[in-house]
């Protein structure tokens, strides 16, 4: 029952060096490719919704700690509510196939630029939240959506992570 | 009760997880106090920077093989024996290049230690933050090299920003995250050098542009004049350069000038800064 916490606890650590040392080296900053949201999607998409909840308020505390003084409790919201919302297409839409994942997590990373502009705007002090950089959420999304059926089958080789078959209409 | 939660726990636990982040992101919007950072945060941060650490020696390593060394080996084409020669040369060529630039930034950072009445000690920055929004680098020395709340890292330019040590800017054991001076959530004491003209310096999130706030709208200043610490406040060190005034604009209507400020520091090409500590500090 803690296994899958503890893998993914070591994979959102995993992802956190990754996007905080890579992302830096290959597009000098300038774009923040987003491994944990791409997990938190697939969560939804696979695990039951009490276990992959708590396991995206995981991490999405995790993702906060990494997030530098614009909110705290940013992700810990949005990735919350990502969840939430890719669980409803659960059992409604099979998600199997690698066009799949990569649609979901395409609209889901959209959703989520969207989200996290609103929460800055609405919580965050005046001047945080800028739209400034739409050109690269745009690619930013695309990168993620492309790297969801890679982390699909790493994912899905953990044991209990991602039940398998769980999306099948 | 128990089966009335048992048949809704797939609504309960995640719409309850979701109020309860909607809780800690409203309770801590516009944070005027921060609560101290928990021990889980700090056991966090130390042990990604191992890792992190790791991988930024080596990307940085290669970085220096592939800007010396793969984009000449087209040559090998023209002349194979040639390239032979020309490979080994060039990959001593490479680490030597490395090292020569490696010991002209630790000169300049020795010739800026001997100028500043502080102990400085070198870091090496590990890792960036994940919100575009936010503007923090992590380095590797933590509590263990003597980095407390309220430590100052400069470069040989500039201020580059502070460690606070609590959320969002974090102080692991071998490793702290440093909230940059262009950050929004920044602000520091100022000074024009010329006029004395007092004012606070806030991030703008940009790497290369920063405001001059409360600046007087009588007060003298042009572009050009420098922007030093004033030192009040405590943090920072009076006298350490921040920028200069790019652009001075003034409004009838208002109390103050509109100062946009250049940082003297080159925000997107840092690889080391100064941690500056008290003379009497370990």
């Amino acid at each position: 029952m803690i296994r899958p916490y503890a893998y993914i606890l070591l994979a959102s650590l995993v992802a956190v060096v990754l996007q905080t040392t890579l992302n830096d080296h290959l597009f000098q900053g300038r774009l923040n490719t987003d491994l944990i949201l791409v997990m938190v999607v697939l969560l939804g998409l696979f695990r039951d919704p009490v276990h992959g909840a708590l396991m995206a308020f995981l991490l999405g505390g995790i993702q906060d700690y990494f997030s530098g003084q614009a909110l705290d409790g940013l992700f810990l919201f949005s990735l919350t509510l990502i969840f939430i919302l890719a669980n409803l297409f659960r059992r409604r839409f099979s998600a199997l196939s690698p066009g799949a994942q990569f649609v979901f997590v395409l609209g889901f990373g959209v959703a989520d630029k969207v989200l996290l502009y609103l929460l800055l705007l609405l919580f965050a002090a005046p001047g945080v939240a800028s739209a400034a950089g739409w050109p690269f959420w745009i690619l930013e999304v695309f990168i993620n959506a492309a790297l969801a059926p890679l982390l699909y089958q790493l994912m899905s080789r953990v044991p209990n992570l991602l039940p398998a078959g769980a999306t099948r209409p | 009760m128990s089966d009335f939660i048992r048949t809704r726990q797939n609504l309960i636990v995640p719409w309850g997880l979701l109020l309860l982040s909607l809780f800690i992101l409203s309770r801590q919007s516009y944070r005027e106090t921060q609560s101290r950072p928990s021990l889980f945060a700090r056991a966090l941060v130390t042990t990604v920077s191992v890792p992190q650490r790791a991988i930024s020696y080596s990307l940085q390593g290669l970085r220096g093989v592939w800007r010396n060394y793969f984009y000449l080996v087209g040559l090998r084409q023209q002349n194979l024996e040639l390239q032979k020669e020309v490979a080994l040369l060039q990959e001593e060529r490479v680490w030597a290049e490395e090292y020569r630039l490696e010991n002209e930034r630790l000169r300049q950072l020795v010739g800026f230690k001997e100028q500043v009445p502080f102990r400085l000690v070198p870091a090496r920055i590990i890792g960036e933050d994940l919100l575009a929004e936010s503007k923090t680098i992590t380095v590797n020395k933590g509590s263990l090299d003597g980095i407390k709340p309220g430590t100052v890292a400069v470069a040989v330019a500039g201020v580059v920003g502070q460690i606070l040590d609590e959320p969002g800017s974090l102080i692991g054991l071998n490793a702290s995250q440093v909230l940059l001076i262009i950050d929004r959530n920044s602000r520091v004491d100022a000074l024009v050098q010329r006029s004395r003209a007092r004012g606070v310096i806030r991030g703008t999130g940009a790497l290369d542009r920063l405001e001059l706030q409360y600046v007087e709208r009588t007060a003298d200043v042009v572009a050009g004049d420098m922007v030093i610490c004033s030192g009040l406040g405590g943090i920072f060190p009076k006298g350490l350069m921040i920028g200069t005034v790019a652009s001075v604009a003034s409004d009838p209507n208002e109390l103050s000038l509109h100062l946009e400020v250049a940082p003297s520091v080159n925000f997107s090409h840092l690889e080391e800064v100064l941690i500056v500590f008290p003379e009497s500090a370990p």
